[in-house]
């Protein structure tokens, strides 16, 4: 698939001219067919909203995943073709060379982080759950919440373009790190900006939208602290996005200025830019990091708090038990998100950055530890005796606690600065992210899929090649990640293309081989997942119930799935908390929070008003 | 009517065999991270100059060639083996009878695996670390397996409850689960335990991270030995005083590649960069910086042991990042002293009646850029000079 010339592009044009191309198809689609316009494009609705946030990040996914697997593939055998790389991102070397690495595993997290994680948890889930769990009508503002998805194209197409410019895609890691950023890589460094750009404009039209839906568009009866976990977690994910994200975008753009219009916030006094040539500013370049991470620390609470959210519900679901302290998880979330904000030096204990103020980071990246043990154990009793029911969605929930207990407690040795003098920048971090992203939060995706795919395509999953999918992921992701908490904090660097340069690294080579094998398998698992999710909305079991799993929460109060623009048949009425199963005074084990209150408990609840 | 599927009587024995389980797992992690401690033994000649044969006391295996510490004077050890596999007696060829412990086993390439398999006195880098030299090292080591130990243990608890939960719990027909919205005594307990040890291990670390990070030697105080690190795309260029003791003077040596220091004096490193954010990364010294474009700023450590130890670029620094190593070559003090003044005499002589010092070689432009842009040794944020 020879695209087209890499000296055929005009970067500035170009991206531009495919994005106005974009918009005359939806015009020209409009025109011709304005039902499927209105339906399937720019729609207003919640649902389909949220189903487009899915589909679109479930594709940039498989590019993510072969991005992985390409890195994987250069540390099992370095300077290698990696298969199909040649046709797919037009490299001539296939990806051997370590200017390739660097895109590789630069576009793996930024495809991952801004393009599949952050849309699948808020912008999907939080989209088509929330407000059928507040039992609002739609979103505040469908316009916005449209924009909100559409805007997420032009990053789309920056960033699919950033590979095919001259002078290679962005090679200086998702952090961006200036200098490297600014004046030693080309164009798809411009467009990786770009694209963030627009992603965090995306994030920021959603946040605004998730917090007015929260705070004024709940069903009579729905309190704050009758909400659902999911609805507490995306509420105060917005919360964090909305004030984080603007100075991810406005350092995007110092960044975009350095590099384009010749400003110099991140170029430093003296700094040579060639043998002949210096380039002295008088900018500060440990100033981009504290910008950076000011956003990307509360973005790694934005890619798990949603997770735990969605996780509670389900869990409680699986355990047929009311969520262990409903009240202490709704303030620990709190009290993540908050602590979040100050905590974020804890990125650059080794930068040069003053070590009097490591210290006061690293005592605040100790007391976060303390809200994300609150929830571990309120989880675990929550499963305490239980009476759980295996599901596909049970077995995503189990796993997402136990994965979660291991990147939590792997992250107490980063937090310890002496510590993290060692382990920072190699492999052991990875390990850390990989245990919280993948083997918390995307085994909460997957587990939200299985679960809510019901509601949202009025089929369900096929169980078998769910159960297959889930178990392979499970165990290949532990052969795939476990080992490189070893292997880093024995000295493996990440980002380097070719560790085995070094001769104390040199040993490392046959544990990288098993690891990438697991990750292959990893890889192939996923498309058990892909086949069972366009399949089944096909041709997967017909599911007509409402209310499949006998789940408390008010998304299944509606019809499966929900007709039309307008959620409910009935007028949704909040009765009771969100969790209430196991009731002994109940007929059945559950009790739904749209299931109005009988006499005894009207009875109960006056009594308790007098 | 609800009842947990536990019944009373049943309730006692699981919580016997999950105690019992979280008991075999800790007696599993005291296995598996315990520091090996058997010694070397040796059936040593009288006479030096000749071979020597040793044993190893439980059986286990020393791979490849290695270096032994005799008398605090560093030792290779030529084994012979058959077919270099690795081996649990040998013959070492020796110089002298001493007591003596085993520092290295095994050269570049040996697997992290049979680092691991211990046999030695002088712990050969642990299952998680490499090996270490330098004096606040132990320290940190320490603290490493501390947090092991902790979060082992949380590990097990946590997990361990969690396993007994996954075969206790499953739903029967019919039974219903406790009712129970929570405890707020349980959550507190669980709340202020890890307060507790976090607050502790927070506070153990405060001098270490001092002791390593702030309090750099001062230039010129005894026993400092000072060198300076100018880091470009993609090579490592060190420069020492000459014999005149003062930089940026013509006597200067400079080095790409190799970082020459002598034994047993505390190192003060001033790095700079030319052009991006690079890190100077010595695993064997628990040392990391980030060395910072338009920042002067300074790293220290000790050194104990002559040898060779990698030095590592742990910063992405662009495409020549993954080759970006370079080698610190500790000296024994007399060899170290000579070394330097035949370099020193040889760079003096190259710029001899040059005005300005115009070094030959790759690294003459890079402290041409250094001694013209002159940058006070500091941290970002920070308003003292070190």
């Amino acid at each position: 698939m020879q695209l087209m010339e890499a000296t055929d592009f005009n970067v500035t044009t170009t991206p531009w001219l495919v994005i106005l191309g974009l918009c005359v198809v939806m015009a020209l689609v409009r025109l011709i067919a304005p039902k499927f316009y209105s339906h399937y494009l720019w729609s207003g609705d919640h649902k389909m909203i949220g189903k487009q946030f899915l589909v679109s990040s479930l594709l940039w996914a498989v590019v993510g995943g072969a991005l992985a697997l390409g890195v994987r593939w250069q540390l099992a055998w370095p300077g290698t073709e990696v298969p199909g790389f040649k046709q797919l991102f037009n490299w001539a070397d296939g990806g051997a060379a370590p200017e390739h690495y660097n895109v590789m595993f630069t576009m793996h997290a930024s495809v991952m982080i801004f393009f599949v994680i952050i849309p699948l948890l808020v912008g999907a889930f939080g989209n088509f759950v929330v407000p059928l769990q507040l039992g609002a009508q739609d979103m505040a503002f469908p316009f916005l919440n449209a924009l909100s998805y559409w805007l997420m194209w032009p990053a789309f197409v920056f960033m699919a373009f950033s590979f095919y410019v001259p002078g290679d895609g962005a090679g200086a890691g998702w952090t961006s790190y200036p200098p490297l950023s600014e004046t030693m890589l080309g164009d798809g460094q411009t467009l990786w900006c770009m694209g963030v750009w627009f992603v965090g404009w995306s994030s920021i039209c959603g946040s605004v939208n998730y917090i007015t839906t929260i705070v004024k568009m709940r069903a009579k009866g729905m309190q704050l602290f009758r909400m659902p976990l999911t609805a507490w977690s995306i509420l105060i994910t917005s919360i964090l996005v909305l004030c984080a994200t603007p100075v991810l975008g406005s350092a995007v753009t110092m960044l975009l200025m350095d590099r384009e219009f010749g400003t110099s916030f991140f170029v430093p006094a003296a700094r040579v830019v060639s043998e002949t040539a210096q380039a002295t500013g008088t900018g500060q370049v440990i100033l981009w990091q504290h910008l950076f991470w000011f956003y990307s620390h509360p973005a790694v609470y934005i890619l798990v708090l949603p997770a735990m959210g969605m996780v509670s519900d389900m869990l409680a679901n699986a355990c047929r038990k009311p969520i262990f302290g409903y009240r202490p998880m709704v303030y620990s979330m709190a009290g993540i998100a908050f602590l979040g904000f100050i905590v974020w030096g804890h990125h650059m204990f080794q930068s040069g950055m003053n070590p009097a103020l490591g210290r006061t980071f690293m005592i605040a990246t100790m007391m976060i530890a303390l809200p994300s043990a609150v929830k571990t154990f309120n989880w675990l009793a929550t499963i305490y005796r239980s009476q759980m029911k295996l599901e596909v969605h049970t077995l995503c929930s189990l796993a997402f606690v136990s994965m979660w207990i291991i990147g939590g407690l792997s992250g107490i040795f980063m937090a310890a600065t002496p510590v993290d003098i060692q382990i920072h920048d190699t492999y052991a971090i990875v390990a850390h992210i990989h245990y919280v992203v993948f083997g918390s939060t995307l085994f909460g995706v997957f587990g939200s899929i299985y679960y809510w795919y019901p509601k949202m395509f009025g089929r369900f999953m096929n169980k078998p090649m769910a159960y297959t999918h889930i178990i392979i992921t499970f165990i290949a992701f532990q052969v795939t990640f476990f080992p490189m908490h070893v292997v880093g904090s024995r000295g493996m660097l990440r980002r380097t293309a070719d560790p085995y340069f070094y001769g104390n690294l040199q040993g490392m080579l046959p544990v990288n081989q098993l690891m990438t094998v697991a990750a292959l398998i990893l890889g192939a698992a996923q498309l058990i997942l892909a086949v069972n999710f366009f399949w089944s909305m096909f041709a997967g079991k017909v599911c007509t119930e409402r209310n499949p799993w006998k789940a408390t929460t008010m998304e299944w109060n509606t019809p499966t799935p929900p007709v039309g623009h307008g959620n409910f048949d009935v007028i949704p009425v909040a009765y009771r908390g969100p969790y209430e199963y196991a009731d002994p005074a109940a007929p059945e084990d559950f009790t739904p929070q749209f299931q109005p209150l009988t006499s005894a408990e009207k009875a109960q609840g006056q009594a308790r008003a007098h | 009517m609800a009842q947990s599927n536990a019944t009373p009587t049943s309730r006692p024995v699981l919580l016997v065999l999950a105690l019992a389980l979280v008991v075999l797992l800790c007696y599993g992690m005291r296995v598996a991270f315990e520091k090996p401690s058997t010694a070397l033994k040796l059936a040593l000649p009288a006479s030096a100059g000749v071979n020597a044969t040793f044993t190893l006391e439980d059986g286990s295996r020393m791979p490849g060639t290695g270096n032994l510490l005799v008398d605090d004077e560093l030792v290779a050890v030529q084994r012979i083996t058959a077919e270099g596999s690795p081996v649990n007696s040998g013959i070492l060829l020796l110089t002298n009878q001493h007591t003596f412990k085993v520092l290295e086993r095994g050269a570049a390439g040996t697997k992290a695996v049979d680092h691991a398999a211990g046999a030695a006195v002088k712990e050969p880098g642990t299952l998680f670390f490499p090996e270490n030299f330098a004096s606040f090292g132990d320290a940190v080591d320490e603290l490493f397996y501390l947090i092991l130990w902790i979060t082992g243990i949380a590990f097990i608890l946590t997990e361990g409850f969690f396993l007994f939960c996954l075969f206790s719990f499953w739903g029967k027909p019919g039974m219903r689960a406790a009712h129970t919205h929570g405890n707020h005594k349980l959550e507190l307990i669980w709340t202020l335990i890890p307060a507790v040890i976090l607050v502790a291990i927070a506070l153990l670390q405060a001098g270490m991270w001092k002791s390593m990070k702030m309090e750099i030697p001062e230039a010129g105080a005894p026993n400092v030995f000072e060198a300076q690190v100018a880091a470009k795309q993609f090579e490592w260029n060190f420069r020492l005083a000459g014999s005149d003791g003062k930089f940026a003077t013509a006597d200067d040596v400079p080095a790409v590649g190799e970082l020459h220091v002598p034994v047993g004096r505390k190192v003060r490193i001033v790095q700079r960069s030319m052009d991006v954010i690079h890190s100077f990364f010595l695993p064997n010294y628990r040392v990391k910086q980030d060395v910072v474009p338009g920042l002067a700023v300074p790293v220290w450590f000790d050194t104990s042991r002559a040898g060779r130890f990698p030095i590592m670029c742990a910063e992405l620094c662009g495409l020549g990042h993954t080759k970006m190593g370079a080698t610190l070559v500790v000296h024994e003090v007399a060899e170290f002293e000579l070394w330097l003044k035949a370099e020193s005499t040889k760079w003096a002589s190259e710029n001899d009646g040059i005005d300005r010092p115009d070094w030959s070689g790759a690294s003459s432009k890079v402290w041409w850029w250094w001694d013209q842009n002159d940058v006070a040794v500091h941290y970002q944020g920070e308003t003292t000079n070190r």
